[in-house]
């Protein structure tokens, strides 16, 4: 039996919804954290999450499955934290970051693990935006080389040499908590 | 593309960084493994490089769930503005169909009215110049013509006139002889004064027949 024309509109309205549904909550937090880190504010960081859905519900993308409806939300997620860092919107993580999750028991352990967070926190913020983007996806989102350099639009070489530079930087500040770890 | 190994301490660390995350290629990986095998430092920066990774993964995280209210009042919101694209329409859309036909049924009247108009105007003036189109028909056409309802008794009756004028006047230019113009006038002329108090004289008197024989004697009696 042929489908009738509303029938379709129906399914594929009812298909999109679910795979918005489903990126959305599949990536929303991965998206947040990640512009967050970007941004160093819950405002700012929830202003790009949003804008970034709200593109993708907009553009149709919805539809894209899997690795590709994340790639494209950090490809926007991303351009939106540069966006935001190059008019100076640019805020201090420390500021409105909320504490580290500790498994640690004990005050003193916990307040150990507090200030360690607090450091390398700070020293991943004070890298450069074209750094703090490759560590960002891959220490934290753990992507491959292949996958940031689509995301952030450069070639792969690039991205290595970039991620290089920030575990460099990142070396250099952190070499205390790095003889103690 | 072949491998050819770093020169410099920087491009043995980029190499130990991509290493760490498996992004070599094999002849790539196989130098680097070969080359850790022989140099301490480049071990020691290895093991840099993971405690610094080990740093980051664990000391970097924060508890970043998302405000659920927020997302479900997004969520929700978003449903609605897809339920509600049909109404996003054309306020132009909103008047009746048949309001929105009326313009065009008043051009399509005028058209029409027009058209009517123009086609009356050109029957008119056919009416009005018989000879235009009648020349060349017999005149029966015109006694047929006169039967149709097209045109009124009263032109009908013009029309016959003037067709039997026509040929009453062209059996008398075949009939009379110049010689016998004279005549013909005079007593055309005696009946028209003897008899000028009539309307009927008077009509032939007018009759474009007759002027035209008393304007030709003339001339046949100059030759």
């Amino acid at each position: 039996m042929r489908e009738t024309v509303e029938r379709r509109l129906f399914r594929y309205e009812g298909n999109r919804i679910l795979n918005f549904r489903q990126c959305f909550s599949q990536h929303y937090s991965d998206l947040f954290r990640f512009a967050f880190r970007m941004l160093g504010s819950r405002e700012s960081a929830e202003d790009v999450t949003q804008e970034a859905f709200l593109r993708m519900a907009r553009d149709g993308t919805s539809s894209l499955e899997g690795d590709g409806a994340r790639r494209w939300l950090f490809v926007v997620a991303r351009n939106l934290c540069l966006s935001q860092l190059r008019r100076g919107g640019r805020e201090t993580a420390l500021e409105n970051s909320p504490e580290p999750v500790s498994t640690r028991p004990g005050p003193r352990e916990t307040a150990l693990a507090q200030e360690r967070a607090h450091l390398v926190r700070e020293a991943v913020s004070q890298l450069p935006p074209s750094l703090r983007e490759v560590v960002l996806l891959r220490e934290y989102e753990d992507m491959s080389y292949g996958e940031i350099a689509e995301v952030t639009g450069n070639s792969v070489g690039t991205v290595r040499n970039r991620l290089f530079r920030a575990r460099e930087s990142l070396r250099k500040r952190l070499e205390s908590l790095l003889e103690e770890v | 593309m072949s491998y050819k190994p770093p020169e410099s301490e920087e491009g043995w660390d980029e190499m130990l960084s991509a290493y760490l995350d498996d992004a070599l290629s094999g002849e790539e990986r196989r130098g680097v493994e070969n080359a850790l095998e022989n140099d301490d430092r480049l071990s020691a920066r290895l093991e840099t490089y993971r405690r610094l990774s080990w740093l980051l993964r664990e000391n970097h995280v924060e508890d970043f769930e998302p405000d659920m209210a927020f997302v479900r009042e997004w969520k929700s919101a978003y449903e609605e503005s897809r339920r509600t694209v049909p109404s996003r329409r054309s306020p132009a859309l909103a008047i009746p169909v048949w309001f929105r036909a009326l313009p065009y049924a008043a051009i399509l009247c005028v058209g029409i009215f027009i058209g009517a108009f123009a086609v009356n105007l050109a029957k008119d003036r056919q009416i009005a110049h018989p000879e235009e189109t009648t020349d060349s028909l017999p005149p029966t056409t015109i006694e047929v013509a006169a039967n149709t309802p097209a045109i009124s008794p009263r032109q009908a009756a013009e029309l016959i006139r003037e067709n039997e004028a026509e040929n009453l006047k062209s059996e008398i230019l075949r009939n009379i002889r110049p010689s016998e113009w004279k005549g013909a006038w005079t007593a055309a002329w005696k009946i028209g004064k003897e008899s000028s108090d009539t309307l009927d004289m008077n009509d032939l008197d007018r009759n474009e027949v007759v002027r035209h024989i008393r304007r030709q004697v003339p001339k046949s009696g100059r030759r």
